[in-house]
């Protein structure tokens, strides 16, 4: 098995899929997580960062407060979690970050921005895989207030800047039915300080490819048309974001994180009960939600190859 | 401004979300000439919330109703004592679409494909409507032989 596969936070529970709140508190309270593509990952979203600045990180002034506190917490909780890959040290106001995977290190006053490079949440984002979003939460919702953002599926960063949750929800077929998304945020606005809970979502991706901003959908979406029963296998990823809620203390915001995985279906089907609930679910795939995450393409060819990776295996359908 | 909207000193002008650019827009040109303005925004029209806004109006105020659907907020406030001739009606599409690939705003006229101006891509706009930009998000349309030779 790859260490892709290992650590591979396969989503499905159920054998059909239909959107659901289905977070569950951590213990301890996590924001970020180190896997074993940390640098090749991290290497990925500094040239993202370096090249496409404008795409991949945004931030209104007023979330500057909350994007400290986001530092801080990062670096806590990596050098508390991982201290054999990261040490954090502080003299009264002055911290030292050092990264020992990347050989780095960071030095910086806290709040004082003439004290760094870039703003606060960037540097934090420079050191973990995670996408990070501050979500500030104000007395008439949540809104997007800040992120970095190198690895979306499909969505644009600078579009959603200062938008509220509900309507950054707006394209996602269902979202209000039962006034689900109304009380997905009415669950984010009680998170307690210092918890965290994660949920995970799932899509398909076509190749291994980590960034699928919107800005470029017009190169990788075309993609989609190239799937064929044969190809499958190597082409088609399950793409699958491990996203946490943490309640920030001081300012009171919500800092989201997404880790994304993509494993290929290749290295998939080897793990029959993974290649049966994977099969099951995007078999009842409601049409709308296939339509959306961009499956209905090729869900023909996908299911021909799938059916052919049950039938070598002898798994029941 | 309106020809017609001269003649009110206090202005109700009721829009949804969509037109409330526009909405807003009025609103200053009203209040810079000395008009007293109540703007309310709403999701998307609604009868309900309408009429409650029309029955509590003083009589001899003017009615600006921006968006889609304005019929039945005409029609209670009719029957709330507004003439035809104090309703004044902008369902006009103009809106601001938000390029998807290189993130600049044209001005279109329907709901239709359009290019736009900036990286000349074709695109359609959507239902996902942005407050903050005041536009509405234009997604790129393939062409059905794209990625397919
Ligand atoms: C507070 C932080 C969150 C942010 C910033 C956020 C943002 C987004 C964005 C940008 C999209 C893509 C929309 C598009 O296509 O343009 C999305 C999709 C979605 N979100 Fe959220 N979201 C958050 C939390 C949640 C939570 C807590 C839930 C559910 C419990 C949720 C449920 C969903 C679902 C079901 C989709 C569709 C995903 C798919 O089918 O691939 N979101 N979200
Ligand atoms: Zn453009």
């Amino acid at each position: 098995m790859s260490n892709s596969s290992k650590e591979f936070p396969f989503p499905f529970t159920k054998d059909s899929y239909a959107y659901s709140n289905n977070s569950i508190l951590l213990d301890p309270a996590r924001s970020v997580a180190v896997s074993s593509h940390y640098i090749e990952e991290v290497k990925l979203k500094r040239n993202l960062l370096n090249q496409n600045h404008e795409r991949c990180f945004r931030a209104l002034p007023l979330s500057l407060e909350a994007q400290w506190e986001v530092l801080l917490l990062v670096f806590k909780e990596l050098s508390t979690c991982e201290p054999q890959y990261f040490t954090l040290e502080q003299r009264g106001n002055a911290y030292q970050f050092t990264n020992h995977l990347l050989r780095e290190v960071e030095s910086f006053s806290f709040k004082d921005s003439s004290s760094i490079e870039v703003e606060p949440l960037d540097l934090a984002g420079r050191h973990v895989q995670e996408d990070l979003i501050i979500m500030g939460d104000r007395h008439d919702g949540l809104f997007l207030e800040a992120g970095q953002l190198c690895f979306p599926s499909n969505w644009s960063l600078t579009f959603v800047l200062g938008m509220e949750f509900k309507a950054i929800h707006t394209p996602v077929p269902g979202i209000t039915d039962n006034r689900f998304i109304e009380k997905v945020e009415r669950f984010i606005t009680r998170i307690r300080p210092n918890s965290a809970w994660e949920r995970k979502n799932w899509s398909v991706t076509i190749t291994n490819k980590l960034d699928t901003p919107l800005e470029t959908y017009s190169d990788w979406g075309k993609l989609r048309y190239n799937v064929t029963e044969a190809n499958a296998g190597e082409l088609v990823n399950l793409r699958v974001e491990v996203q946490r809620l943490y309640r920030l203390p001081v300012t009171n915001d919500i800092l989201f994180s997404i880790h994304t995985y993509l494993l290929p279906l290749n290295e998939l089907i080897s793990n029959d009960e993974w290649l049966k609930k994977f099969y099951t679910n995007v078999k009842t795939l409601p049409k709308e939600i296939a339509d959306y995450k961009g499956i209905s393409l090729y869900k023909r060819e996908l299911m021909t190859f799938l059916e052919r990776a049950l039938t070598q295996r002898k798994i029941e359908r | 401004m309106k020809e017609g909207l001269e003649k009110y000193r206090h202005v109700l002008v009721i829009t949804d979300k969509k037109h409330e650019e526009k909405a807003l827009r009025m609103q200053r040109e009203l209040q810079n000439r000395g008009k007293s303005v109540q703007l309310e925004v709403m999701a998307s029209l609604d009868v309900l919330i309408g009429k409650e806004l029309v029955s509590n109006q003083p009589i001899g105020r003017g009615l600006i109703i921006f968006g889609e659907g304005t019929l039945g907020i005409e029609r209670v406030a009719v029957s709330a004592g507004y003439s035809r001739d104090d309703i004044f009606i902008d369902s006009s599409q103009e809106s601001r679409a938000f390029c998807s690939q290189c993130h600049h705003i044209t001005i279109i006229g329907s709901d239709e494909s359009f290019i736009c101006e900036n990286c000349l891509q074709q695109l359609e706009p959507s239902e996902h409507y942005s407050t903050y930009h005041r536009a509405s998000l234009a997604y790129p349309v393939f062409k059905e032989t794209d990625g397919k030779g």
